[in-house]
């Protein structure tokens, strides 16, 4: 229940991996001799299966490590192709931290740098944004659907204005990929960024897709033997770039059956909980929100307590003590909701192997956890004896 | 997080959860909140009049893990001890039984901020009670 961190490696995907792991362990690049032009043929089928996924060309893939450097190649890559340090860039305050931190790292080295607000839905306004594009702004960076939330930011809008205005968009699909149509064309974006193993694919591979037409500006921030068109230089992942590959195909072939499924059981998920437990407030958009996605606060009940009593059943949780930071979730806070709820916060996430007994075990065992960690809580009790007073009033009013 | 075996027990089988009549002149209450970080800790003693010992608490708390695991531990230490003895009672004392890491020191602060304030509650309505004034030393400390 925690497919939003990870998934698992598809059986299929490793099957495909395992040769270029042995007898074909040439480098991508020797294309002088058999074995280079063995693993160079594996990447360029690799390649078109990718694009095939979102709509591209093969020729705009550039394969990463993963999200995270594709999200730091397009937003540095983009900036130092323009103005290089005076330039405008815009972002939203609910990204992922590896799109958030490369806008700080420009904004140190002297960017101006916008941060968008959401709604309580988890979504812009697109008119914020186009109040925010100067004639300065180089970039805009939207996620397509959010890691935490699941939400799908409004991504079409946003490329259709900013196009308008001549700026590059950047999206970090990571969870976007494989949960749903993806397509570059009918989002228009100049850029987005892809991670194999948020789609049943392998871990440290991903790409970062790069229009062609119009040409997405864009400077390397790896120098080195100009691999990947010159964009990313370094070796090529050969198995990670096969197993990415076979995973898209996957995803191109069962998404469609799979996506309904999904969101079948999470709808269970969702129903059967509000059937167990009251006070449990949905986190974000419902209408907006990617089947694979569940968030929900439990009032009174702090998100780390509840992972830790849960125990067999993986799921994350927006409380600071669960993660490495000190502050509760600023997703969930940038939705408008208070730190409490924000550290009540626990994120369900479901894949085409979570089945229905899955679901169902999952609503018995937090019901029958947040029932205990509730006769454990002050605030409960406390809310029982004065509705409406300060403590009570600390979670939404959520019948 | 990992945290220590004793956490675990302690969270998985809390001591003594629950709630004492606060309106009992034998009962006191202490509420505390962990002002960075939001917790509650809820602890109440109830004190035998004569001899100032405690005779049983209880305790409720919102919180992670480790936060229910030392206001659970807290209770457990003061039941059976006197009002002046359960004070000596460090968040050092409760983090070192707890093996707690640095981050999560302030849980056990909590918990001994809770008994502290209990102590003094209990105390507090020992001293206000006319009745009770009369056999002052009796309320110990």
């Amino acid at each position: 229940m925690d497919n939003h961190a990870t998934t698992r490696l598809d059986p299929r995907v490793l099957d495909a991996m395992l040769p270029y792991f042995g007898d074909r362990f040439g480098n991508a690049a020797s294309r002088s001799h058999a074995f280079g032009r063995k693993a160079a043929e594996a990447v360029d089928v690799a390649r078109r299966q990718v694009a095939d996924l979102i709509g591209a060309r093969p020729s705009e893939i550039v394969f990463t490590s993963g999200a995270t450097e594709s999200n730091n190649l397009a937003i540095k890559g983009v900036v130092a192709a323009h103005h290089g340090q005076s330039g405008h860039v815009v972002t939203v305050a609910t990204e992922h931290r590896s799109v958030l931190d490369p806008f700080r790292r420009v904004e140190a080295a002297g960017c101006a740098v916008t941060v968008l607000s959401v709604g309580p839905d988890g979504r812009i306004e697109v008119d914020a944004l186009a109040r925010a594009i100067t004639p300065e702004t180089v970039l805009v960076s939207v996620m397509a659907v959010n890691n935490e939330i699941g939400v799908r930011q409004p991504l079409a809008e946003v490329t259709e204005l900013a196009t308008s205005r001549g700026v590059v968009v950047h999206t970090d699909a990571a969870q976007a990929i494989g949960r749903g149509p993806f397509d570059v064309e009918r989002e228009r974006v100049d850029l987005a960024s892809m991670s194999a193993h948020k789609m049943h694919g392998p871990k440290g591979v991903g790409a970062l897709y790069v229009r062609s037409q119009p040409p997405a500006r864009l400077q390397p921030i790896a120098d080195g033997g100009g691999h990947e068109r010159g964009l990313r230089s370094g070796t090529l992942n050969v198995p990670g770039i096969v197993g990415f590959g076979a995973a898209a195909a996957l995803a191109s072939a069962e998404m469609e059956a799979d996506v309904p499924r999904i969101g079948t059981l999470r709808d269970r998920l969702w129903q059967g909980l509000r059937e167990r437990i009251d006070r449990v407030v949905l986190n974000g958009s419902w209408e907006h929100r990617v089947s694979h996605n569940l968030n929900v606060s439990f009032a009174y009940v702090d998100g780390e307590a509840l992972l830790t009593a849960l125990d067999d059943v993986a799921v994350s949780s927006g409380s600071a003590c669960a993660s490495a930071t000190d502050e509760p979730s600023y997703v969930i806070q940038a939705l408008g909701a208070s730190r409490d709820l924000a550290r009540a916060s626990v994120r369900f996430g479901l894949s085409r192997e979570t089945t229905e007994a899955e679901v169902d075990y999952v609503i018995d065992k937090v019901a029958r956890v947040v029932t205990r960690l509730r006769e454990l809580s002050p605030l409960a009790d406390e809310a029982v004896v004065s509705r409406g007073d300060p403590v009570g009033a600390r979670w939404l009013a959520e019948p | 997080m990992e945290h220590s075996a004793l956490v675990g027990e302690h969270f998985l089988n809390p001591r003594h959860v629950g709630t004492l009549p606060a309106g009992d002149p034998d009962v006191g209450t202490g509420r505390v909140e962990a002002a960075t970080h939001g917790d509650v800790t809820r602890l109440q003693v109830r004190v035998d009049r004569v001899s100032g010992v405690i005779r049983e608490a209880r305790f409720k708390a919102f919180g992670c893990s480790v936060a229910i695991a030392s206001a659970s531990l807290a209770t457990e230490w003061v039941t059976g001890r006197t009002l002046a003895s359960a004070l000596t009672i460090t968040a050092d004392d409760i983090a070192d039984a707890l093996n707690l890491s640095v981050e999560k020191t302030y849980c056990a602060e909590l918990a001994q901020s809770a008994i502290r304030a209990a102590v003094g509650d209990y105390e507090a309505k020992c001293g206000s009670s006319a009745e009770l004034r009369t056999e002052s030393h009796r309320c110990f400390r």
